[in-house]
């Protein structure tokens, strides 16, 4: 009766658009005195503290940091017009560049929202030249952020592998390769959109020029170059790579590209600062959720009441995505993350599901969430960025939505698509 | 106002010295390590500072994100009442921020009185742990603080809901 009201607790402070903090953090107070009343107050700070001071999680302040350096420079829209370079010519041009340009601003930034931002105001205007309608051009954009949920640098990944212990760097490679499947999805429907509304695309731009402009792009691409190479080849791991590509940012912004002076980089580290705040301060009340749902015995429950009722692995792989599709719609990923992952991961494991395909099947709807109406926060991104009235983006959005759920599908029960470059790397 | 306008210039000196500090370390770190040998191993309490750095970060930018309307919320449906209703409302949420920020405030100081009695220190830095759990205090303090100056109407932290 008690967890019911807490329970009630957090849904009525949803609703009624109290800040997510509260959300969580209210009703974790309650279930304290409620349920644990004898557990000393101590226990409640240091459960927030501890939801935060873990060296894995510095990873995400330096790559917001450097996402927001590369997105108010020159960096992104150098890399953009590398991807431009080289598939702007094909059919469907235009709208390939959207989604191959949110993978490439993906692999620098690892964030959805920063992506929509970014591309949003870069290409939004071509994409219309080149004859896409509105609706399409709308949904194109909001949609193919998403792969910067799965494409590393991932945020999502890092909160994931920090709330299970599983290996970021796999993560990541497994990120990769759900994050190229899913563009290659949604290229697939701009190639078909295209040929439908006869959009038209660049000249085919001869090798001699791309190499041009390849090089000329050859900061931007340092990039990727240094987090994936870095990472990968051993030398430096992710949170390491994060702070390193901070300064790589900030040297060639400022030094290379002459785009930032003391000003605006004092302005931006302040910006990050506040933007690490709201991811952290929900993690650091997650922390507080998790420790309440270990101390109920929450995932044990859930082992008790499948194996009760026959539930197998499939069983519970639909049950998964659809917990996770509805919170998605209106909670935010890491907040969904925060709620979800610690009674069902030990589930997972028990059912002898992989860490990393877990984490992929996890993230990806998640990242359909950030797409998905009512409460999709992508949608609201692209809505302040590209003043736009909200129905027009939803309406624009769902044809995505449904190729995102055939990839759902074929990620939730292939896992080889989400484990083939992790075992390629690490055998 | 003029003393907020003087926290607000506190808290963004403060945020962008110890992100910029933090980010010089740890590359710092992965240097010093590159060039190897027992150099390396007097940076060994890099990381805990790091850590210790981004938690004051993290606490420190609670208020201004407050401020600014960047704390994440499902805003949409209250968006739908009623202004009279809306506007009720809102000083609601307020008081309930205001509330629980100087509830935590207050856990989180007798934990660092009850931390500093024990004489616990930090592994590698050896700073007294009782100090490292300032960093909710200020941090759920300063964000009370504009849930409480939002609550009597000082700053409008709600702009873009009343447009």
């Amino acid at each position: 009766m008690i967890l019911a009201l807490v329970l009630i607790l957090a849904v009525v402070l949803l609703v009624a658009g109290f800040e997510m903090l509260l959300v969580l953090g209210l009703p974790a107070l309650a279930y304290k005195e409620a349920f644990y009343p004898r557990l000393p107050d101590a226990a409640v700070v240091q459960k927030i503290v501890g939801g935060i001071d873990h060296s894995t999680l510095l990873a995400i302040p330096f790559f917001i940091f450097a996402a927001n350096l590369m997105g108010s420079g020159q960096i992104a829209r150098q890399l953009i017009g590398v991807v431009k370079a080289l598939v702007g010519h094909t059919k469907g041009g235009m709208g390939h560049v959207v989604v191959g340009g949110s993978m490439a601003f993906g692999a620098v930034s690892g964030s959805a929202p920063a992506t929509v931002a970014a591309m949003g105001r870069m290409v939004y205007p071509e994409l219309r030249k080149a004859g896409y309608s509105d609706r399409f051009s709308l949904g194109l954009l909001v949609s193919s952020a998403e792969t910067a949920l799965l494409i590393p640098p991932s945020i999502t990944l890092i909160v994931y592998g920090w709330i299970t212990g599983t290996s970021i760097a796999k993560l990541f490679a497994g990120g990769l390769a759900v994050g190229l499947f899913l563009g290659l999805a949604f290229s697939v429907y701009v190639r078909i959109q295209a040929a439908r509304d006869g959009v038209t695309h660049d000249p085919r731009m001869p090798w001699p020029d791309r190499l041009r402009t390849m090089w000329d792009a050859k900061w931007a691409l340092g990039m990727p170059v240094i987090i994936l190479g870095g990472i990968y080849s051993g030398i430096i791991t992710p949170t390491e790579a994060a702070a390193v590509s901070v300064v790589y940012a900030i040297l060639v912004e400022m030094f290379v590209f002459r785009a930032l002076d003391l000003k605006g980089l004092a302005k931006i580290t302040e910006e990050s600062a506040v933007n690490t705040s709201i991811i952290f301060v929900l993690l650091a009340m997650g922390g507080l959720i998790a420790f309440f749902v270990t101390l109920a015995q929450v995932p044990n429950e859930i082992i008790a009441f499948l194996d009760a009722s026959g539930a197998g692995k499939i069983t519970f792989l639909i049950v998964v995505n659809i917990l996770f599709f509805i919170a998605g719609m209106f909670i935010d990923p890491n907040s969904t993350l925060l709620v979800l992952v610690p009674p069902l991961y030990p589930v997972a494991m028990s059912f002898g599901i992989d860490p990393v395909h877990f984490g992929m099947l996890v993230t990806l709807n998640v990242s359909l969430g950030m797409i998905t109406p009512p409460f999709g926060l992508d949608i609201f991104v692209a809505s302040s960025t590209l003043n736009k009235p909200v129905e027009d983006i939803i309406r624009g959005v769902w044809p995505f939505v449904l190729v995102n759920l055939i990839v759902l599908l074929l990620v939730t029960y292939i896992p080889q698509i989400s484990l083939f470059i992790p075992k390629l790397i690490y055998g | 106002m003029k003393a907020l306008t003087a926290l607000r210039a506190v808290e963004r000196t403060v945020l962008i010295a110890l992100f910029l500090v933090m980010v010089c370390l740890y590359t710092g770190s992965v240097v010093t390590r590159e060039i190897g040998g027992t150099f390396a191993s007097r940076f060994a309490w890099i990381e805990e500072a790091v850590r210790i750095m981004n938690l004051f970060l993290v606490f420190l930018a609670l208020g201004l994100a407050l401020e600014r309307g960047k704390h994440v919320g499902i805003t949409n449906m209250r968006g739908k009442l009623p202004a009279p209703v809306l506007s009720v409302l809102l000083k609601f949420i307020d008081l309930v921020g205001l509330v629980m920020c100087f509830y935590v405030a207050w856990l989180a100081l007798d934990l660092v009185q009850f931390v500093l009695k024990t004489g616990q220190r930090s592994p590698t830095l050896g700073v007294p742990m009782g100090y490292i759990y300032l960093a909710p205090v200020c941090g759920f303090l300063l964000l009370g603080l504009r849930y409480g100056l939002s609550l009597v109407g000082v700053i409008d932290r709600y702009q873009e809901v009343a447009e």
